[in-house]
């Protein structure tokens, strides 16, 4: 590169000013940094023509970063899935949560950690040793719960029904009802199957 | 505007140079906000290990003389190609090489916008339930 040109002109009538820029990792909070923004006075053309926000931008993702394994793993904690059982689920050695909470984790873990606070389920998964029939019916649970709390946003919006009533009101057509009875039959099939009938159970599903 | 029959530059050439870093390559102010948006890619540097590592199922578009260009007497062309994404995403890339400066130039990076290729999940399965959201108006 030509040095101290605009990178799509040529020109060496350049103008530099800071701008204020934020950033965030995934569940990390944002960060403010002062990024560099160049301007040519001959073709207009603006940015960062030298990359000297790099290792600014870099080091604002590292300090959301870090914040996120917090709060993923408190996260986590909140859904009563303790360390001990992340660490047996996954196969993962002892304290391995306790080095990630150090911030000394790799892409990977880091990687690893994100899907399983994106999709905690997956650690159930994962303590089946993936075994294919679990790891679908997590899936379809998992989807299923995520489609009723959609359901249930919808009728809170759509309601006007006193507050006493709004809990269980459903909407019009009653389909919110229909769809949380046939959640609830799935889910209830799937504990049946799973512990077998108790003797003298009534089966009716 | 002149449309070229081939690619105006030999694709490894210009991945050598991505290799070798912004010293060699500059992502245009537009082309960086997209690859941020489409490709969560934050930095100049991300874009172009994203390209060095290699784009997958490209295909080249067009080759045109760069409409931009703040110097029309030096005629530059503008190559531009389609990539794999993932399964169900392409994305869009248009380069070129300056004479003027010795640099490479990504003019554009973002996603494919092919209206017949988007994975749209919810509207099929808005479809199953029609009735859903009408009486608010949604």
């Amino acid at each position: 590169m030509m040095n101290n040109s605009c990178p799509v002109c040529g020109s060496t009538d350049l103008k530099e000013k800071g701008v204020t820029e934020k950033i965030k990792a995934p569940y990390g909070p944002e960060i403010s940094f002062e990024a560099i923004e160049n301007t040519c006075s001959v073709c207009g053309e603006e940015g960062d023509f030298f990359n000297k926000s790099e290792d600014l931008i870099l080091s604002a993702l590292r300090e959301s970063t870090e914040v996120s394994i917090d709060t993923i793993l408190n996260s986590l904690n909140g859904l009563e899935i303790s360390n001990a059982y992340f660490e047996r689920a996954l196969r993962l050695p002892p304290r391995t949560l306790a080095r990630w909470k150090n911030k000394k984790l790799s892409a990977s873990s880091l990687a690893l950690l994100r899907m399983v606070g994106t999709y905690p389920w997956l650690l159930e998964v994962a303590d089946r040793d993936f075994e294919p029939r679990f790891a679908g019916e997590s899936l379809l649970g998992a989807a299923l719960d995520k489609f009723k709390d959609l359901l249930t946003a919808h009728k809170t919006v759509t309601t006007t029904l006193p507050d006493q009533v709004s809990t269980v009101v459903e909407n019009q057509n009653g389909m919110c009802l229909q769809l949380s009875a046939v959640i609830s039959k799935i889910k209830a099939a799937k504990v049946l199957e799973r512990r077998g009938p108790v003797e003298g159970e009534l089966v009716r599903l | 505007m002149a449309t070229m029959r081939n690619p105006g530059y030999t694709y490894r050439d210009f991945v050598s140079a991505c290799k070798k870093g912004v010293s060699d390559v500059y992502v245009i102010k537009g082309a960086m906000k997209t690859a941020k948006e489409d490709f969560e890619l934050k930095t100049q540097g991300d874009v172009l290990k994203f390209i060095a590592r290699g784009l997958e199922k490209l295909e080249w578009v067009n080759t045109k003389d760069w409409e931009n260009n703040p110097n029309p007497t030096i005629k530059i062309l503008v190559d531009a190609y389609t990539f794999a994404h993932g399964v169900t995403r392409r994305g869009y890339i248009a380069f070129l090489f300056n004479n003027v400066t010795s640099m490479w130039l990504v003019k554009s990076f973002r996603n494919n916008e092919d209206p017949g290729g988007k994975f749209k999940p919810f509207e099929a399965l808005g479809n199953l339930f029609p009735d859903v959201g009408k009486e608010s108006g949604e």
